[in-house]
């Protein structure tokens, strides 16, 4: 009772302290938002793919960070491997493109639209790409330009029509879009090159084994598993995001520790003869030292609770401003975040309660 | 330690001298005291400030050492106690009241007074029924749920009595009770504490340099340069 009564007893500095908790529950929230978002993006295509077996060219092991040049030729050899059912040619490139009063850059990625291999993991509005001079679109690339179905979309001289929009296609900082294998080759300029094939596996066919008789057939490629290959995408993507978001969320998690520590010490030392009586009266030391705790929970639960009931309206602002932004939250977001903050807390009531250890009962009498 | 009549030591001064500051700056509160308090007496402090009257107290409660001597309540040496023991007495055998009340103002009144029953580990229920029950018993029971700030400065210090009884304490510590109060408050307050000395197996040592209380102790010190007399007898 003491503790929560001395909290509210300064109303402005409370609101203070827990707005600045908030503020940091919701750019810790904001963070996970974020990496779940890119994350989601970055991966899904490869995660909602169905093929058995990735073959790129040797050395590369991903589609994100990784250059893969093949040709067709590659592709009509697979087709004879043993085991192997289909191989669908896929070609990645970066492409700028013209749109009125802007400039932008898209991941065009070339499928065979026969096989569907390779094509968008989710389309939200519109339908896939089913003919050359077609394009789907990711939908917050396309509502960042503010395109729509049925517009036309300028690339490399070339003027294709949008069809579709897709979902889990938004890497943050670009996106994919979708094309036929033969409108990317016009796109490029060279009709027999392609990044990577996606391997169907023939009915009760060994993967390892038909990995390994491709490596046997065409030594200049790399051979990924399903798992495998994903897995090696979502370590290129954590790696390329995880230390920024790491730094931003150590920094968040410092100046909160340090505010805490600061707004109980000062509760302390402002309370001082308070303490010392409360010694002097025979109050335990864990009782004393809990005051110091429940004060910094008090502080911490009402910051998330502020924080929470903010945090879903800045999604939703972020998401009209930056559309390309895509963040993704969760329950499970929310209680790593209050998790945290909970713990921060904690360790914020170790430098008060060094505070609190002396302040001595005799205090009372002088 | 029984003295006979069922009355016992509860706190005794064996020649006890305290010195403060460091080496060439020492200052001497205390030289040479000896004193001994009993169940059922109260005791009167007098002297000016400086006199060493608030580090007597201190000893008693048991919130200092001396430098040299001895000082035993409630039948052991103090140095004998563990801190965490002596907290405990602090918290059970021991009421204070302070000079100028010293209550909690972010808690209500009752709060205040349930609080040491807390530390005494007395149930919830138990602390609310025995702490309004005091209050009401000191004429405050209706201001159980007001807070300190709006007290006038005689109900605080009725609050500061009810705090310090409420654990049924043996040995009540009181510096200068009446020294913010106007003098038929102050001697009110006197007049409470000595009552529940004679109904309780308890005793009272009040500091004060009001002489006008003089007539309610069993006994008057006088404590002058860290030196005690006793008004008419020996200090033991």
């Amino acid at each position: 009772m003491y503790a929560l009564a001395t909290v509210f007893d300064r109303p402005l500095r409370f609101g203070l302290t827990v707005g600045g908790v908030a503020l940091c529950v919701m750019l810790a929230l904001f963070l996970q938002s974020v990496y779940r978002g890119v994350a989601d993006g970055s991966v899904e295509y490869v995660r909602a793919s169905d093929a058995d077996l990735w073959v790129l060219q040797q050395h590369s092991s991903n589609i994100l960070r990784s250059t893969s040049l093949l040709t067709t030729r590659h592709g009509r050899t697979l087709d004879t491997v043993p085991g192997v059912a289909d191989a669908s040619p896929i070609l990645f490139l970066l492409a700028g493109v013209q749109l009125p009063g802007n400039s932008a850059t898209t991941y065009v990625t070339g499928f065979d639209p026969a096989s569907g291999r390779g094509g968008p993991p989710a389309i939200v509005r519109g339908r896939t790409v089913t003919a050359d001079g077609e394009i789907v679109l990711d939908r917050s690339f396309a509502a960042k330009y503010r395109l729509d179905i049925g517009d036309r979309f300028p690339i490399r001289g070339d003027t294709l029509t949008v069809v579709g929009l897709s979902a889990g296609t938004n890497m943050f900082v670009i996106q994919y879009a979708f094309v036929t294998l033969r409108t990317a080759h016009d796109i490029i300029g060279f009709s027999s090159i392609v990044s990577a094939y996606q391997v169907t596996l023939a009915p009760n066919s060994d993967a390892a084994a038909v990995a390994s008789r491709i490596r046997e057939r065409l030594p200049d490629v790399a051979v990924y598993d399903r798992a495998t290959f994903l897995a090696n995408n979502i370590r290129e993507m954590e790696t390329g995001l995880m230390p920024l978001l790491f730094v931003v969320a150590l920094i968040g998690a410092v100046v909160l520790t340090a505010i805490l520590s600061l707004i109980l010490s000062v509760n302390v030392l402002e309370r001082r003869h308070e303490f010392a009586v409360m010694k002097a009266i025979g109050a335990p030391d864990r009782f004393v030292a809990g005051l110091v705790v429940q004060q910094a929970l008090a502080f911490a639960l009402a910051g998330i609770i502020v924080a929470v009931a903010l945090f879903f309206p800045l999604i939703a602002a972020v998401r009209a401003i930056a559309p390309e932004i895509s963040p993704a939250s969760s329950p499970g977001q929310i209680v790593v975040a209050a998790a945290g903050v909970v713990a921060i807390s904690l360790a914020s009531a170790v430098l008060p309660n060094r505070w609190l250890r002396r302040i001595y009962p005799l205090e009372v009498f002088q | 330690m029984s003295v006979g009549n069922g009355v016992r030591c509860v706190a005794r001064l064996i020649e006890v001298t305290r010195v403060y500051g460091a080496a060439g700056r020492e200052t001497t509160a205390l030289r040479n005291v000896s004193l001994a308090v009993h169940t059922g007496e109260t005791v009167l402090l007098l002297g000016p400030s400086g006199s060493g009257k608030t580090t007597l107290l201190t000893l008693m409660g048991g919130l200092q050492h001396p430098t040299t001597g001895t000082v035993e309540i409630f039948g052991r040496a103090v140095e004998d106690y563990t801190p965490r023991e002596l907290q405990r007495i602090r918290a059970t055998r021991i009421g204070f009241v302070f000079q100028t009340f010293q209550l909690l103002e972010p808690l209500s009144v009752l709060d205040n007074v349930t609080l040491v029953m807390k530390f005494a580990g007395v149930s919830r229920s138990e602390t609310r029924r025995r702490a309004l029950a005091l209050l009401e018993e000191f004429g405050v029971g209706e201001l159980a749920d007001a807070s300190p700030r709006t007290l006038s400065q005689g109900q605080k210090q009725r609050v500061a009595v009810a705090r310090a009884l409420a654990n049924d304490a043996e040995l009540i510590i009181a510096d200068e009770p009446t020294g913010s109060l106007a003098t038929a408050q102050g001697l009110d307050i006197v007049r409470f504490l000595t009552a529940k000395v004679r109904e309780g197996n308890r005793c009272a040592v009040i500091v004060s340099h009001d002489e006008r209380i003089a007539g309610y102790a069993d006994r008057v010190l006088h404590l002058e340069d860290g030196v005690l007399r006793e008004s008419g007898g020996p200090t033991t």
